[in-house]
C-alpha cells in the first residue's frame, strides 16, 4: 500500500466518502420533495462508487500488473454509471415535463 | 463454461480500459445536458458534476505528464496521481453540499415542484426562521 503517499490516500478516501454520503443526500433530497425520480438518481450514483472502490484496491495492491482486471473494471463500471446518470437525468426531465405547471389544484 | 472466475479477471486485465473511459464521457455529457434542464436539479450539485469534468481534463495532463517526464503510469507518480485526484475530491465535496438538506427555501432561478395537495412550510414561520 505505499505506491500512494498519505496524502494522496486521503484525497481517495475523502473523494469515495464523499460520493456515498451525496449517493445518500439525493435520497434524502428527493424524500423531502415527494419525488421518486432523486431515488433513481441516488442508484444511478452506485456503479461510480464500486468503480472507485475497484480503483482504490488497486491501489492498495500498489498498482500491481497481474490486478490490472480491476482498472478494465473500473473502466467499465464508469461508462455503465454514466449512462445510468444519463437515463435518471432523462426521467426527472421527463417526470419535470409530466408534473403539472403549479401545485394549485 | 470452464473458465474460473480467476481465469476471467486474468483475461480482463488483457483488456484496454482507455476505450471505456473515453466512451464513457460522451454519457456523462448528456447527463450534464438533461440534468441542467431539470429545474429541482440543485444548480451547486450541478456546478459540481461539472466540476468532475475539470477533473477528467487534470487527470489526462497530469497522465501526459507522468509518461513524458518519468516514463510511468500516473498512478505510480504519486504527487501528479494526489494533486489530480485532489480535482475529485473537491467536485464530489461541492456535489454533496449541493444536496445538503436545507432549511431556508429554494435557491433564486430554482422552482418548486409540489405534488398536488402538499402543503410546505411557509418561509415566515417560526421553525424556519429560527434557522436562518
Amino acid at each position: 500500500m505505499h505506491a500512494l503517499s498519505l496524502p494522496t490516500w486521503w484525497i481517495h478516501i475523502t473523494s469515495v466518502l464523499e460520493w456515498g454520503l451525496a449517493i445518500l443526500a439525493v435520497q434524502a433530497y428527493g424524500r423531502l420533495r415527494r419525488e421518486g425520480g432523486w431515488r433513481w438518481l441516488s442508484l444511478a450514483m452506485v456503479p461510480a462508487l464500486v468503480s472507485a472502490m475497484a480503483a482504490c484496491t488497486w491501489h492498495l495492491f500498489d498498482n500491481s500488473e497481474a490486478l490490472k482486471g480491476l482498472v478494465v473494471l473500473q473502466a467499465g463500471l464508469t461508462a455503465l454509471g454514466n449512462g445510468a446518470l444519463a437515463l435518471a437525468a432523462w426521467n426527472l426531465l421527463r417526470l419535470q415535463r409530466l408534473a403539472p405547471e403549479d401545485g394549485t389544484p | 463454461m470452464s473458465l474460473s472466475l480467476a481465469d476471467w479477471f486474468q483475461r480482463l486485465g488483457g483488456v484496454d480500459p482507455a476505450p471505456f473511459f473515453v466512451l464513457s464521457l460522451l454519457p456523462y455529457l448528456a447527463f450534464l445536458w438533461w440534468a441542467q434542464k431539470v429545474r429541482a436539479f440543485p444548480r451547486l450539485a450541478l456546478r459540481g458534476f461539472q466540476l468532475t469534468l475539470l477533473f477528467v481534463a487534470v487527470t489526462i495532463a497530469a497522465a501526459v505528464v507522468a509518461q513524458l517526464a518519468y516514463g510511468r503510469q500516473l498512478a505510480d507518480v504519486d504527487p501528479l496521481h494526489g494533486g489530480a485526484e485532489a480535482f475529485l475530491t473537491l467536485s464530489n465535496l461541492v456535489v454533496l453540499l449541493g444536496f445538503r438538506p436545507r432549511q431556508d427555501g429554494p435557491l433564486p432561478g430554482e422552482q418548486v415542484l409540489r405534488e398536488r395537495g402538499t402543503v410546505r412550510p411557509d418561509p415566515e414561520d417560526g421553525a424556519s426562521a429560527s434557522a436562518s
